[in-house]
């Protein structure tokens, strides 16, 4: 068996612990090229040379196991489209001001898009992003619309609180 | 594919008993009374696909989506579902 005293300088010595369960399944690298690359010394195990096998392994799985219809199949995969934040500054052509402007969030969602106002509780959905911002703002006029109308000691408690969230950003005009 | 489509949002309003406000563009917003009180509201879009997806009832609603399909399938009475909506009314 090889002795550790040919093992290279800056390479640092066995661990006794976990480390010595690899020694002799993975061989260390000699980087200088003293020992004719690889050797399989059973106590000569680094962590720079399990780092340099993991990496060789890699490289060989790559090469042997990554077939151009593998390729094409991740080519296939569609690009994970980022959540959008949008402004909501105008809830035009509804009789609503906006008095403080307030964000919502836009992402895909299965094959559509879905527009979520958290801090209301209000969501919709749409075939594009414009659409579901466009139904989103739908959903808030309407809905401001009709606690409004209910505030006269008529809404359960949940609604109580969107009302006051959605009057810190809006109020009816008119 | 959306836990919750049209057709079954359809049959949830129908068994919270909601009542409709017709006038959004996009949606008719359903109403949910009790004692005529108004606890919840969610929106029902508007289009001939059944396969519209209607999640944001979940949230509107405080259920699961097995919660959901229960609900409209059968086995969630009315009553099951205020316990559970007022059981997860936020602090």
């Amino acid at each position: 068996m090889e002795s550790c005293s040919t093992r290279p300088k800056n390479v640092s010595s066995p661990g006794k612990g976990g480390a010595q369960a690899f020694a002799g399944v993975i061989p260390a690298y000699d980087p200088d090229g003293e020992h004719q690359g690889w050797h399989s010394n059973r106590e000569c195990f680094s962590p720079e040379g399990l780092a340099t096998t993991i990496h060789e392994l890699a490289f060989q799985y790559v090469q042997e196991y990554i077939t151009p219809a593998t390729l094409d199949f991740v080519g296939r995969i569609p690009e994970v489209e980022p959540l959008q934040v949008v402004i909501i500054d105008t809830m035009a052509p509804e009789q609503i001001e906006v008095f403080r402007s307030f964000h919502v969030t836009v992402k895909p969602y299965e094959d559509e898009f879905r527009a979520d106002f958290l801090d209301a509780n209000l969501s919709s959905f749409g075939a594009t992003r414009n659409e579901a911002i466009w139904n989103l703002k739908d959903i808030i006029a309407s809905t401001f619309r009709t606690l409004l109308e209910h505030e006269d000691g008529r809404l359960g408690p949940g609604l109580i609180r969107q009302l006051a969230v959605l009057r810190s950003f809006l109020r009816r005009l008119g | 594919m959306s836990v919750i489509d049209k057709e079954l949002a359809e049959k949830i309003a129908k068994k919270l008993k909601a009542r409709f406000d017709r006038s959004p563009k996009a949606h008719d917003l359903a109403l949910v009374y009790e004692d005529a009180i108004l606890i919840a509201t969610f929106g029902i879009r508007r289009g001939s696909k059944k396969g519209l997806g209607h999640d944001h009832m979940l949230e509107a609603l405080r259920v699961t989506a097995r919660e959901a399909k229960d609900l409209g399938h059968c086995p969630m009475s009315r009553d099951r579902w205020l316990g559970i909506y007022r059981d997860r009314e936020p602090a």
